[in-house]
């Protein structure tokens, strides 16, 4: 019996995410808690507190651990929209050999283009084709197309992080990280997945991958 | 009401008295000895640096300042204040309550800024509940880690050249 951190890494849950993300939050909280009682009590502090926090105030300690928590995030961030966007990806190679609406919406993306990640993702790709089939299907009523079309939305929103912490963060964010934090995207990860996967089913469509 | 719960609450309430006794002691103990030793350290840089204020080259000078900490509380301490010519270094105390270290002052000049922290041993009801032997060192970061180097007179004036941006 083995206890890898993700059971299966090619299929990544959003719960196997969040379990890891409260098990290293938890650790966090748990090692400001102790570097504030080392503080009060005077005590010698462990190596990796020393060589890191050495000379830090209370307030100092805090900072640190926010900081620590803030990438934390981040790094959960990074994982969930990732595995999202795989996910669609791999729905959308699968749909566009299907005869539907939407598989030939889809298959047009793939035409002439070299490799399967030349297919945009979101503007002008996968995403917007989604979006189109939203917005023409006789099926999904009106009341529910604004939600499931603001919810891909949502998505598009965690992109610009994407983007932001792959590509070094060499620019500024024009977003608050604090609108980032790991549970509020999962949040809007699992919302994209709902959608589509309802998608599937007011359509009779092959389901979402 | 059973006579062991009576005893045990006794017991724990006494026990509770003597703890809030002791830290009330440790607090005021500590405050002490921190202002202290920091007046130590002024004494001793403005030793290291005397042929300089004698002839005027620099000016020394002490002003208090009122620091606000967890735990210790509000409290009045001094601050250094060195001149040469129009520019100045600064030695600030930032506090008592100092992860791995017993205070910290800051060196702020016109080039950078340096850490310096007190260590010493846990204050024990024997000591007066003050801290014991103590030792100065400097603050080092390189990358994500930081280390400490010993404070003393050819340290300091390694740093204050530094911090005043002189080149030798």
């Amino acid at each position: 019996v083995t206890f890898p951190l993700f059971d299966d890494p090619q299929n990544l849950s959003t719960k196997a995410v969040l379990d890891w993300y409260d098990l290293l939050t938890s650790g966090l909280a748990h090692e400001q808690t102790n570097a504030r009682a080392i503080l009060r009590s005077g005590s010698s502090p462990p190596s990796y507190l020393r060589d890191t926090l050495i000379g830090a105030t209370p307030d100092d300690v805090d900072e640190y651990f926010e900081s620590c928590q803030l990438e934390l995030d981040l790094c959960a961030d990074l994982l969930l929209i990732a595995w999202a966007e795989a996910r669609v990806r791999t729905d959308a190679e699968k749909r566009r050999l299907h005869s539907d609406v939407l598989g030939k919406r889809l298959s047009l993306l793939y035409q002439n283009k070299e490799t399967l990640w030349g297919v945009p993702l979101y503007e002008g790709g996968i995403l917007e084709a989604w979006k189109q089939h939203i917005n023409n299907s006789a099926q999904i009523p009106s009341s529910d197309k604004s939600r499931m079309l603001s919810r891909i939305g949502a998505f598009k929103n965690a992109l610009i992080l994407r983007h932001w912490v792959a590509h070094g963060r060499s620019w500024n964010l024009t977003r608050a990280l604090s609108d980032f934090e790991a549970v509020t995207l999962a949040r809007t990860v699992e919302d994209l997945y709902a959608t589509l996967q309802a998608v599937t089913t007011y359509d009779s469509l092959l389901g979402f991958y | 009401m059973s006579d062991d719960f009576v005893d045990s609450v006794r017991q724990h309430a006494s026990s509770e008295q003597k703890e809030e006794k002791d830290s009330a002691k440790y607090i005021e103990a500590r405050k002490t000895w921190w202002i202290e030793e920091v007046g130590k350290l002024f004494d001793d840089i403005r030793t290291w640096l005397d042929p300089l204020i004698q002839d005027g080259t620099i000016k020394f000078d002490t002003e208090d300042i009122t620091l606000m900490e967890e735990w210790l509380g509000s409290y009045t301490i001094r601050e250094a204040v060195i001149r040469l010519a129009n520019k100045e270094l600064r030695l600030r105390p930032i506090g008592s309550m100092i992860l791995g270290s017993y205070g910290r002052v800051d060196l702020m000049g016109p080039t950078g800024q340096a850490i310096i922290v007190l260590d010493a041993d846990k204050a024990q009801a024997e000591s007066g509940y003050r801290p014991v032997a103590l030792k100065w060192h400097i603050v080092k970061r390189e990358g994500l880690r930081r280390s400490t180097f010993e404070f003393n007179e050819a340290t300091f004036k390694a740093l204050f050249t530094d911090l005043f941006g002189i080149v030798r």
